[in-house]
């Protein structure tokens, strides 16, 4: 860290570290795995939480699951595959609704579980140009256990929704205000 | 050195019958993988890509790339050939590609090249040359087409 990094009268031994790593989550999504800042997890709640659409002519209806009620508003439920496709209904590992937020847009994704990494240390890859597809919502990837986790955020996973035809309608701000 | 030993390619096995060519000094090793990790939101031919002396090589099973079918999903151990080619920026790149055997030298001369045009439709756009050797031709495979491109661009060639 050079000196400007400091603020000024700012002891350096307090101040943040340059880039410092947001503390992130694991969501196992059964066929694919993900590192999510924990900031942008709003809530969990379980699968049977899911309610069918109601406007079922909606191009977002098509696309989701259903939706889920949280602090007096509705947000939509996405459920993806293996090969990061929208599907309509959940598959039978999915039993946690993971609620995220990214500004004032609020969606839940369906996932087997969510869980806290026990360390912050593993080792990060950039994606090879021959795996890389703008479907995939993360651009560099964690290996833990044998296993590759993208590391992705609630708006990578929104740009992945867009590029699949979804648009994610802005909420109240109070709605979000969850457990952050 | 002699001329023909400067031309020998390697051919690599990539299913029971079909052996594709790659210039004798893009061969780089060749090694059992124990465990190889998948990326989701892709082709099965490129999904797979393994932990290699600290780095991350992607590989391709150019079977799966060029027959559009799945090979017997698996997590055992497979054979890869590791390759270096060079990519766009004119770095040195590694990738690694799927074998089904052992691969072999083999000496090429000149006079045995053949026009890429003259290669099956699904070799045209992987290969850069080609040759024909005891009545077979073999693509020799454009490695940074291959591992420098984005799935979405290498299938849209098709």
């Amino acid at each position: 860290m050079s000196m400007t990094d400091v603020l000024a009268g700012e002891s350096p031994s307090l101040a943040p570290p340059a880039t410092a790593a947001p503390e992130r989550v694991r969501l196992d999504g059964g066929e694919f795995g993900l590192l999510l800042p924990a900031a942008d997890v709003v809530t969990l709640m379980p699968g049977n939480r899911l309610s069918a659409p109601t406007d079922t002519a909606s191009s977002l209806a098509a696309q989701s699951c259903g939706y889920l009620e949280y602090g007096q508003q509705r947000y939509p439920v996405f459920c993806l595959n293996k090969a990061l496709q929208l599907q309509s209904r959940l598959e039978p590992c999915h039993q946690v609704l993971v609620l995220l937020r990214h500004q004032q847009q609020g969606f839940a994704l369906a996932c087997r579980s969510l869980t806290k990494l026990e360390t912050q240390d593993y080792p990060v890859y950039p994606v090879p140009r021959s795996m890389s597809s703008r479907k995939q919502p993360f651009s560099r990837f964690a290996l833990i256990g044998e296993v590759a986790l993208g590391l992705s955020s609630a708006a990578d996973l929104l740009k992945l929704l867009q590029v699949r035809g979804v648009q994610v309608r802005e909420q109240n701000s109070h709605a979000l205000q969850g457990a952050g | 050195m002699s001329s023909s030993s400067e031309l020998g390619a390697w051919l690599l096995p990539i299913d029971q019958t079909t052996a594709v060519a790659i210039g004798r000094y893009e061969l780089k090793y060749i090694e059992y993988v124990k465990a190889s990790v998948r990326l989701p939101g892709l082709p099965s031919y490129c999904e797979q890509g393994f932990l290699w002396r600290n780095r991350f090589v992607p590989a391709l099973d150019i079977h799966e790339l060029v027959s559009h079918r799945r090979s017997r999903p698996t997590d055992e151990e497979r054979l890869a050939a590791i390759i270096a080619y060079e990519n766009s920026a004119g770095e040195v790149d590694m990738g690694a590609i799927f074998l089904r055997g052992i691969p072999r030298l083999l000496p090429v001369r000149p006079d045995q090249s053949v026009a890429v045009a003259e290669l099956e439709t699904s070799w045209q756009l992987l290969a850069h040359a080609a040759f024909e050797d005891q009545s077979t031709r073999y693509p020799v495979l454009d490695l940074r087409a291959l591992f420098d491109r984005t799935p979405a661009d290498l299938l849209a060639m098709h």
